[in-house]
Parts: structure tokens; C-alpha cells; sequence
């Protein structure tokens, strides 16, 4: 069976979405395991035997060293492709269950994605690189209007990567928007709600400086240009983080954004900690405000909060805290959600993820509505 | 030997990519704060100051009619616990006696009936089984009996169903340490009899040290 796992687990996808938790392992910067400095997209080689030595579990791995395993971690297992490519595959699975046990129980199975990456560099050094996927998404679940069509096979990033200095990246491309801690779960409040969601990548530059002891990125975008022309958010974000002692990094984003009906900006502050061995403490606030053409601007905020903790290798609890509310001079509910699950990758190449949620409304009078419960379970596999 | 292990993969993997840099810095950073810690081996005590969140579900009866009544409780806690090592340290034992105020409010769906700002208190004894996994993090699982105390103050004619005064509960916390006298933990519970689910967030300090 563990040998079966290792076949499968070899012939699928290593393309991983961010997991800012992992200062915990003492790697603070994106940088260290990612094409993209600020996250997200293709690891690159070192990320890809950190996961195999350090991450992952040890299933199927036998009597196999972490050197071993580390020098199998590259998309063809152990034979080293030429030093100028670097292609990923990379497929995700999504069951949710609402409200389970209940009358109003509603089951949704998505194949959330399924892409090819692909990283070319020009010379050893890496100083040049394009970075591009090409994969499927899901057709969304709403009724289609007359006459739209919906691509599923889309680029989500297509960029290229300059290291102009020692110090400083310059990316030129289609990416996602730098703002706030680009975590996995696209439907937290801090990303679905502040336009930041699976989808929301945006053509720009963005210029990453590096310093040991602190980080600046600045994205200046002019929105999706595969979207219609007035439908495209163009505008500019940031986002700063400074090391205050090891393992703990404090920051704040800014996002400012508009088309033809909406001016958007959304400013945030946030903390990650990492704890002992392999935990991690993330914070995230800030405030979301719309303003349309026409009427009255809008404000809002939000809040993301998560614990993860190692409980051995490859294997990992967490418990998540947010809050959100569209308009706070209304009297709509503050919405708080909480959860706690497993992240665990038991090989490398194999991730899964459970999780239940809590979604409760609070009002400012007696209205209390019913709560709701969700259990999200997910696999992704990658090579 | 593992960071070692790491530098040497990278190295033969990279060629020294630009991004090698920073991963080393890194790896350096963290061989040489690599440090070993043990674990508390005695019993110790602790006090914890938490606030809860509930929601809670009764049902009205009044005549022949039913309905939902639900409701929205805030508490503060305080526990005073004592944390007791088991032979294999790694797993700690911990017992807990907490008294709580708050107040709640909430709804009835069709009877016209609502209140808000009441006021209700609780008694808890909590005992529970954490794992330890490092020296600043645990996780455990919490089994609470609780007695709590409220009015729901409604009309007289309406009689409340499931305003239980005892229930036993079970849930999951997480602890996580910021320094050697000093923790936060969440937790979650559910507490069958009063069919409540409770969130709970708190401060630990520990006694003695």
C-alpha cells in the first residue's frame, strides 16, 4: 500500500499555495521556497526538499534518508532536470458539507483545480525567469446569463521574475495582488472579502526588496485584462513586515483600487509568530471600504486570527478566528466564524485538509439568527 | 546533522540560485538557536482568565404551541487548575474549578418574546488531557461538567424546555506559551445537555514559579 502511495504520490502535482504558518519552522521569508517572493505559485528546488525533509511525513518514504528523500523531491523523483526548466502539476479536491445533521444539510464536491506550471530560467544563476500555469477552473455553481461563457482553462500567473539586485525582484506579469498575509484559505474574510479570493489576480509590476530584518513589496496593477475594460480594478497595493526578534514579524498593507462603478481601499495591519517547534500565531485586521460612483462610501472590517501547531512530523492542528462586517454604521451582524482542523502531509506531493466551521451572526439587539456549521475536507496532490 | 543535510541538498539542487541566499540565512539562523528544552515534570498550579462565547437553543411551550428560543451568552471565567504531569510527560492531566458571570440575549421565532442584558452565573468543574508536543505548545481535549444559573424572566404562561442547570460537555483546546509563566488558549465545547456550543478564549498564568 505505502508503495502505491509513493507511485501515485510521484506522478502528481507539487505546485503549493502559501502557507505563511511556517514561520514556525523558522522560514519567515516566501522567498526561501517559492518562485514568488511573496508567495504562492511553483516551489522552487529548495522549497520542494525542504517539504520532503523537514515538512512532510515519512509515509512510503521506508528506509529512505531525509538526503535521500530530499534529492527525490524534484518533479521527476530523483533525475535532475536540465538547470533552465522547472514544470509542476497540480490538482485540487474540495468536499464541503453544510449545515451536516441538519434538514438544511447541503453536500458540494469541486474539483477546484487542476494546472500545469511551468519556470524557465536564462543562465544558472536564476537572475531571469518566467513563470507561467495554465489550468482548469470549475464553472461557478450560479445560473449563466444569455449569451455569457465561461473559460475554464485559464492562466491564473503568468510573470516575469528579474533579480535586479541582490536584494530587490522585480516581477512583470499577470500575479496575485500583494496585500496582507496570503494564506491557503481564499475563503477567509481576509481575502474573499477584500477582493483577494482564488480568481483575483491582476496584470501589474511588483518591485520585492529584501532585507534580512525586514521586507517591501509594492504592486502597482492595472486589474485583470482579460476582464472587461470597466470592470478592471487598477490601482496600486503594498505591503511592509519587519522582523521584531526571530520569528516574529509584524507589518501593514495597503490596497487602493478602482474601475468605472467602484473605488476600493483597504488598509491592514498583521503579526506572525512562530513558537517552538514548527507552530505558528498569525493576526490579521483591517478595515474594508467601498466607495461606489455613485452613493455613499462604505466601510467595513475584518479580522483572520490561526493557531497551528505541529503535533509530529508532516502533521499539524490549527484553530482559525474571524470576524467581518460589511458596514459599520449599519445594523447589520458582525459575522465571526471559528474553526479548527488538520493539515497534514504525509508524503510529500500529498496534502489534506479538514476542517470544521462556525459561523455565528451577532446583532446589536435580541435577533439572534441560527448558527451554521460547515466540514471542509480537501486533498492536493503535486508534483 | 539535519540542517547540514538541508544546505548540502540545496546547494546540489540550486546551483546557487538567487533565492539559495535567503534560504540559508535561514537555515544558519536556525542551527544556531536550536536549543533543547524539557518538560515540567512536577505538578504545578494555574489560574485562567477566559472570556466564553455560547450559543444556546431552548424550546417555549405555552398552551399547546412550541417554538425556538435562541440565545447569545458572553461570559468572563476564572479557573483556578491544577496541571498534573502524568509518568510519560509529554501528557498532562489537568483539573480545573471555574466560576463565571455574563449576560445573555436572544429571541423567540414566532412568540413574541425577547430579552436581552440578563444576567446568569456558572459553576464548572473541567477536568482534561493535554499532549505536549513541544515546550510551548499543547493540545487536549477537555470533558467540562457545568452548572449554570439563569433566567430567562419570559411571560408566566411560558414554560422553557431544555433550561437545564447541569450539563456535561466535551471539547478540544489549544494552548500555546509565550513565556514560562504565561499562556493563551482557545478552546471549543459542546455541552450536550444544554445543546450550547461554547468558544472560549483565555489567559493562563502559571503559580509558584
Amino acid at each position: 500500500m505505502s508503495r502505491l502511495l509513493v507511485v501515485i504520490g510521484l506522478l502528481l502535482p507539487l505546485k503549493l499555495w502559501a502557507y505563511p504558518q511556517f514561520i514556525g519552522y523558522k522560514y519567515s521569508s516566501c522567498l526561501t521556497c517559492h518562485f514568488n517572493g511573496n508567495g504562492n505559485g511553483p516551489l522552487n528546488d529548495y522549497g520542494r526538499a525542504l517539504w520532503a525533509t523537514e515538512i512532510a511525513g515519512r509515509l512510503g518514504a521506508g528506509k529512505a534518508t531525509d538526503e535521500e528523500l530530499g534529492e527525490r523531491s524534484g518533479f521527476l523523483g530523483k533525475y535532475q532536470l536540465p538547470y533552465w526548466i522547472r514544470p509542476g502539476l497540480k490538482a485540487r479536491q474540495l468536499w464541503v458539507e453544510t449545515n451536516p445533521g441538519s434538514s438544511g444539510e447541503q453536500s458540494l464536491d469541486i474539483l477546484m483545480q487542476a494546472e500545469a506550471n511551468l519556470a524557465l530560467f536564462i543562465g544558472k544563476s536564476q537572475k531571469y525567469a518566467l513563470v507561467a500555469s495554465l489550468g482548469y477552473v470549475p464553472e461557478p455553481s450560479r445560473p449563466l446569463g444569455p449569451g455569457e461563457e465561461i473559460d475554464t482553462l485559464i492562466s491564473r500567473e503568468h510573470y516575469f521574475r528579474l533579480q535586479a539586485t541582490e536584494k530587490l525582484w522585480i516581477y512583470t506579469g499577470m500575479m496575485d495582488k500583494v496585500y496582507g498575509i496570503r494564506h491557503a484559505n481564499h475563503t477567509a474574510y481576509s481575502r474573499a472579502r477584500t477582493g483577494l479570493a482564488q480568481n483575483d489576480q491582476a496584470h501589474g509590476v511588483v518591485a520585492h526588496y529584501i532585507n534580512p530584518k525586514w521586507e517591501l513589496s509594492v504592486n502597482a496593477f492595472l486589474g485583470n485584462l482579460y476582464q472587461q475594460s470597466e470592470l478592471r480594478q487598477e490601482g496600486f497595493s503594498s505591503l511592509f513586515e519587519y522582523e521584531l526578534k526571530e520569528n516574529w514579524r509584524v507589518g501593514a498593507t495597503l490596497l487602493n483600487s478602482k474601475n468605472d462603478f467602484v473605488s476600493n481601499t483597504r488598509f491592514g495591519v498583521l503579526s506572525r509568530a512562530g513558537y517552538g517547534s514548527g507552530s505558528a500565531l498569525l493576526f490579521e485586521t483591517g478595515i474594508i471600504q467601498d466607495k461606489p460612483e455613485a452613493g455613499d462610501s462604505v466601510m467595513g472590517y475584518y479580522v483572520y486570527s490561526e493557531a497551528h501547531q505541529r503535533v509530529k512530523r508532516g502533521y499539524h492542528v490549527f484553530v482559525t478566528g474571524q470576524a467581518y462586517k460589511q458596514d459599520l454604521s449599519s445594523d447589520a451582524a458582525d459575522n465571526l466564524k471559528f474553526g479548527f482542523g488538520l493539515l497534514a502531509f504525509p508524503m510529500q506531493r500529498i496534502e489534506f485538509r479538514i476542517e470544521a466551521e462556525n459561523t455565528q451572526l451577532v446583532f446589536a439587539g435580541a435577533d439572534v439568527p441560527r448558527y451554521s456549521w460547515a466540514l471542509l475536507g480537501q486533498i492536493h496532490l503535486s508534483l | 546533522m539535519k540542517f547540514n543535510q538541508m544546505i548540502l541538498i540545496a546547494s546540489i539542487l540550486l546551483n546557487f540560485s538567487p533565492t539559495s541566499i535567503f534560504a540559508e540565512d535561514q537555515v544558519q539562523k536556525k542551527s544556531t538557536k536550536a536549543k533543547k528544552k524539557s518538560f515540567a515534570q512536577k505538578s504545578y498550579r494555574e489560574v485562567h482568565l477566559s472570556y466564553g462565547f455560547m450559543s444556546d437553543k431552548f424550546t417555549l411551550v405555552q398552551g399547546g404551541l412550541t417554538d425556538d428560543f435562541r440565545a447569545q451568552l458572553q461570559s468572563i471565567n476564572l479557573n483556578y487548575v491544577f496541571q498534573v504531569p502524568s509518568r510519560n510527560p509529554k501528557y498532562v492531566f489537568n483539573y480545573a474549578f471555574g466560576l463565571g458571570f455574563g449576560n445573555l440575549k436572544g429571541s423567540a421565532q414566532s412568540f413574541p418574546e425577547e430579552v436581552k442584558g440578563k444576567s446568569f452565573f456558572n459553576f464548572a468543574f473541567t477536568p482534561g488531557l493535554d499532549f505536549r508536543n513541544d515546550y510551548r505548545n499543547r493540545i487536549g481535549v477537555i470533558a467540562p461538567i457545568g452548572f449554570r444559573f439563569l433566567s430567562l424572566g419570559l411571560a408566566e404562561d411560558i414554560t422553557v424546555r431544555e433550561n437545564e442547570l447541569f450539563s456535561i460537555g466535551l471539547g478540544a483546546r489549544y494552548v500555546l506559551a509565550h513565556s514560562r509563566k504565561n499562556s493563551f488558549a482557545f478552546s471549543f465545547t459542546h455541552y450536550f445537555n444544554w445543546r450550547a456550543t461554547v468558544w472560549d478564549f483565555s489567559w493562563q498564568h502559571r503559580l509558584g514559579l
